[in-house]
């Protein structure tokens, strides 16, 4: 959509009014909720703006271990649990190898998106 | 002050009324005294398949003459299946008790459900904290010697429990049928149930399957073992709550949660619950037990912790979207997986730059 304020404005601004104007005005047994929204503010912003180049990062990754290309994620998620669960990646050596690579590599996508003060440890 | 809405208001509600009257009858019952009078109740934090609740409870005569607090727990509105009864987790409470465990001295069980509603039963109320991120923010590099040591040594009174020993648990089941596999198909049922198509916690089961170590003696577990689920005060382990998924088992995987880096809160440094060393812990372990736990052991423990506790979260992610309790805590605990992945990762060997 091309109207700015976008999504991810809008959850900034919505954030930073939270803690800046109302954060302060609360009572204390709603303090802990309303760090809870802050947090799903920032999370959901910050998916706005990095989520699609993660998906497109994790479908490249996913295709290189499938050998395969990928149509839609959740059924490439589903092929490779299919293909550890079924004793593909056991081995160590190059397959795994390349699983261990592209696995951190979602994984680290997804934490910086999540919680990324945890990557920074 | 004296006008009939004012009146109507500060009358309790009937039933409420009644339903106090009821446990007062129940208490001076069982406490042996002439009368028993509930001055306050109190609903306590925590807690979301049970309800706790603060009695101020005054008492004339008998062996419990003067004030009391004392805690009442029953069932939540709705039951977590896989959890304990009341019933059941009043024998687990009276046992570990006995054996000279830490924890809020039982008193009383009501199975009859006309006094309160649902079971419910009642023990002494202990002061303390068992805020996670309290409990862990202490300043010192080696974190709290005393009460680290404390929890190995009540945590090995509890796994001095072996099947057999104690005809009351035999309601927790056979423990020959507990094993590391029923374990991981139990975890890999519920993922597909869910749709839940994870690679990293995928790997992980796998990474379980190809490393399960010998079993050990099974004994009685916690079960829910963690920072987070005990009273703490002043350096002092006060009483080690939450018993609803006690079974018997392996006493590593007690361990295994205990230590996993998801329950160290804001001291992910201090490998036994974020309270102190790993070292501390076990050496008030082997004051009681002479359990030793091998580096690789204990890995493998902590995978499988960090896995049941993805795979919860997850289930608790689904509660909220399937519209069943929506809730924005457990929409978060969902947002967890990443961290539990990373964790998974690092712990197999898996972790690449």
């Amino acid at each position: 959509m091309n109207i700015r304020p976008d999504a991810s404005d809008l959850l900034a601004i919505a954030r930073q009014t939270l803690f800046a104007e109302l954060l302060p005005q609360l009572p204390d047994h709603l303090r802990y909720q309303a760090l809870m929204v802050a947090n799903a503010m920032a999370i959901a912003g910050r998916e706005c703006r990095d989520g699609e180049v993660a998906d497109v990062a994790e479908a490249r990754g996913l295709e290189a271990l499938l050998d395969a290309p990928v149509e839609s994620l959740a059924d490439a998620r589903q092929a490779l649990c299919r293909a550890i669960r079924q004793g593909r990646f056991d081995a160590p050596g190059q397959d795994q190898e390349q699983l261990f690579a592209v696995l951190s590599a979602i994984t680290r996508a997804r934490l910086s998106i999540s919680n990324p003060k945890v990557l920074a440890e | 002050m004296s006008g009939p809405n004012v009146a109507a208001v500060q009358t309790p509600q009937p039933e409420e009324q009644l339903k106090k009257t009821r446990l007062e009858a129940f208490l001076c019952a069982h406490a042996g005294a002439q009368q028993v009078r509930v001055e306050q109740q109190q609903r306590l934090s925590g807690g979301a398949i049970q309800e706790n609740w603060l009695l101020e409870v005054s008492v004339e005569g008998g062996a419990y003459a003067g004030r009391q607090r004392w805690v009442l727990r029953s069932d939540a509105q709705s039951a977590v299946p896989g959890s304990l009864s009341r019933a059941e987790e009043f024998t687990v409470l009276s046992t570990v008790y006995c054996a000279g465990v830490k924890v809020p001295r039982p008193l009383w069980l009501c199975e009859d459900t006309s006094v309160h509603g649902r079971a419910f039963f009642i023990m002494e109320w202990v002061s303390g904290i068992t805020a996670g991120h309290k409990l862990t923010s202490h300043p010192g590099a080696q974190g709290d010697m005393r009460l680290v040591a404390e929890l190995g040594a009540n945590l090995a009174r509890i796994h001095q429990i072996k099947p057999g020993q104690a005809r009351a648990l035999d309601f927790l089941g056979d423990p020959q049928q507990v094993s590391v596999q029923s374990c991981i198909d139990a975890h890999r049922g519920v993922l597909d149930h869910l749709g839940a198509f994870q690679p990293v916690l995928e790997w992980a089961l796998r990474w379980c399957e190809m490393n399960a170590p010998e079993p050990a003696v099974p004994c009685l577990l916690h079960g829910d073992f963690r920072t987070g689920n005990y009273l703490a005060e002043t350096s002092r382990l006060q009483a080690i709550l939450d018993w609803e998924f006690t079974g018997w088992g392996d006493p590593r995987e007690d361990i295994g949660w205990f230590t996993a880096r998801c329950w160290r809160f804001a001291r992910p440094d201090l490998e036994a619950g974020g309270i102190g060393s790993l070292e501390r812990f076990m050496a008030g372990y082997n004051e009681v037990s002479s359990l030793r736990i091998e580096r690789e052991e204990l890995l493998f423990w902590q995978v499988m912790a960090t896995l049941r506790w993805a795979v919860i979260a997850q289930q608790q992610a689904q509660r909220h979207l399937s519209g069943e309790e929506p809730s924005l805590e457990l929409a978060l605990t969902g947002r967890l997986l990443p961290e539990l992945e990373l964790d998974l990762l690092r712990l197999t060997g898996g972790l690449r730059r």
